[in-house]
């Protein structure tokens, strides 16, 4: 209960402030963006658009992330104006929920404000049937960017706010890499190598699985399956690290 | 109330470096109804004992006993607390307002049933004009000012300053300094830290001295003032041609004087014990 009310007033903060104005500029840039793309090419200009439209939406998605991972507590702490609410009948645990949650609304609000500016670009230039599993990309890219939200806010809880934010980039392109790197024939010539990346696999996230992008150029179909393990892969790893931080954040010294 | 029993911390710079001891085996005891001066110098360790007594930080070794009174688990030991850190940021983009109403609602109290409370305390420390403005453009004083409002708001039985009085206005300071005392009047105890003497010695009957992470003086204010006096008295006296006379005279001269003072049939205005000031007795400590 406690938590819902610190993630109301974090919501309501950063909401008063003028970060609110930075989607609407990120979402306006990713339509204008998508537009000079589209112009620049030759035959499929709808595909182009959704390409880079749905890319930057996982690029704004990664950096808001990590903008506000590092902020929700390491400046409260830096700020001193976490003291105040922890001397109120608030456990420890319920103040860092209800930062991250309330965080993580403003993540979302700040994502769907993106991804409306990307599929309005798309709609108004489309040529064949609007494919729903755009809506899936917009999730997986959601639960990327809370991935992304709660990595920082480790990280933040360990180390400095540079240094989180540049760890947190580093798992974002680790987790992009990963996947990756097993189609390698160097990797699968050495199987040494490759139970080191399969174990670096389990650890980091594989961003890669939640990237359905490509499907949805090449029209191809999923099942409602595939996608539900998805969101569930990509909510667990999100809970798991929210626990970790939760254990850190526990234990830490509030100097 | 709250017993602080043998506290020692120390920290590291890094994690390489030597661990500096920053407070050394503190006892103290915060008794209730009371208004506690904790006194030290900047580096004193004034704000890292209050941390460990906010749960913010743990002690090395020692522990923090709170009376029942006050409640069993932490959450409940909160509930009682009305705690202000020093140099006060708080969420720059609430109105003070909201931030009241974010604090009261933690305290599981609805905003709605202290209106009368909020309004009565920000008229008193004249913050009330400002209460709709975003904290943002607080200026340092009011910035204190609102967060001693919401450290009183939910009644706590003891009330917890980090430097409330520094970097405030003479006005300002005047005014919180008496909502302390109006608020120990209505049975609320009263600890805070400081490193001005003179507002220590203004408002509080107690006072707890820590000098380099060790407790130097823990007791009563007067006390400690009349064991470092010098034993002289000051009596002011009227002739009977009207002359008004102070002098000072030694303990043992003192009986001696009045005696022939009412002899010579003048009028005795005041005797009092010359004590030095609260200022001069640390200082003297220290040395």
């Amino acid at each position: 209960m406690k938590a819902l009310t610190i993630a109301k007033y974090t919501f309501i903060e950063v909401l008063k402030s003028r970060i609110m104005y930075l989607s609407l500029f990120l979402g306006a840039l990713v339509f204008v963006l998508s537009f000079v793309a589209r112009e620049f090419t030759y035959g499929v200009p709808d595909r182009v658009t959704l390409d880079v439209g749905l890319g930057l939406i996982s690029l704004t998605g990664a950096g808001l992330g990590v903008f506000f991972g590092i902020n929700i507590v390491s400046k409260e702490i830096e700020n001193r104006t976490l003291y105040m609410v922890l001397s109120r009948p608030v456990g420890r645990k319920s103040y860092f929920l209800g930062r991250v949650v309330g965080m993580s609304y403003v993540l979302i609000l700040n994502m769907m404000i993106i991804s409306a500016f990307t599929l309005l670009g798309y709609v108004t230039l489309k040529s064949n049937a609007f494919d729903s599993l755009i809506y899936w990309v917009i999730i997986n890219s959601l639960i990327e960017s809370l991935i992304i939200l709660v990595v920082a806010v480790l990280f933040s809880l360990v180390t400095n706010m540079t240094m989180s934010a540049v760890y947190s980039i580093i798992v974002y392109v680790i987790g992009y890499s990963l996947g990756e790197s097993m189609k390698l024939q160097y990797v699968e010539n050495h199987p040494g190598l490759g139970v080191i990346i399969n174990v670096a696999n389990t650890v980091f996230p594989n961003f890669n699985r939640l990237n359905l992008k490509e499907y949805v150029l090449y029209n191809s179909g999923l099942d409602s399956i595939y996608l539900s393990m998805n969101v569930l892969y990509g909510l667990g790893y999100f809970v798991a690290i929210l626990l970790l931080g939760l254990f850190v954040f526990n234990k830490k010294e509030l100097v | 109330m709250i017993k602080f029993n043998k506290i020692s911390k120390s920290f590291k710079s890094d994690f390489w470096g030597k661990s500096n001891l920053i407070l050394n085996d503190v006892s103290f005891e915060i008794e209730s109804g009371n208004i506690i001066g904790f006194l030290g110098a900047n580096g004193a360790g004034k704000t890292t004992t209050l941390k460990i007594l906010m749960d913010f930080i743990k002690q090395d070794s020692g522990e923090v006993v709170f009376s029942k009174e006050l409640g069993d688990k932490r959450t409940e030991i909160n509930r009682s607390i009305g705690y202000l850190p020093e140099h006060p940021y708080f969420y720059p983009d609430l109105s003070g307002r909201e931030f009241l109403k974010f604090l009261i609602e933690l305290n599981d109290i609805k905003f709605e049933s202290v209106l009368r409370e909020v309004d009565e305390w920000t008229k008193k420390l004249k913050i009330d004009h400002a209460l709709n403005r975003k904290i943002r453009s607080y200026s340092k004083g009011m910035l204190q000012r609102i967060g001693f409002v919401a450290a009183i708001i939910h009644k706590p039985k003891i009330l917890i300053l980090d430097e409330p009085l520094s970097g405030v206005d003479p006005v300002g300071r005047s005014i919180l300094k008496q909502a302390m005392r109006d608020l120990n009047k209505e049975g609320t105890t009263i600890f805070f830290s400081s490193h001005i003497v003179a507002d220590l010695e203004e408002v509080c009957n107690r006072v707890i001295i820590l000098e380099k992470g060790v407790v130097i003086y823990s007791g009563d204010k007067v006390e400690l003032l009349e064991k470092h006096s010098s034993g002289n008295y000051k009596v002011t006296y009227r002739q009977e041609d009207g002359l008004s006379i102070t002098k000072t005279v030694l303990s043992k001269d003192k009986d001696q004087l009045i005696l022939n003072l009412v002899n010579n049939s003048a009028s005795i205005e005041s005797l009092i014990l010359e004590t030095p000031s609260l200022e001069d007795v640390v200082y003297n400590l220290k040395k």
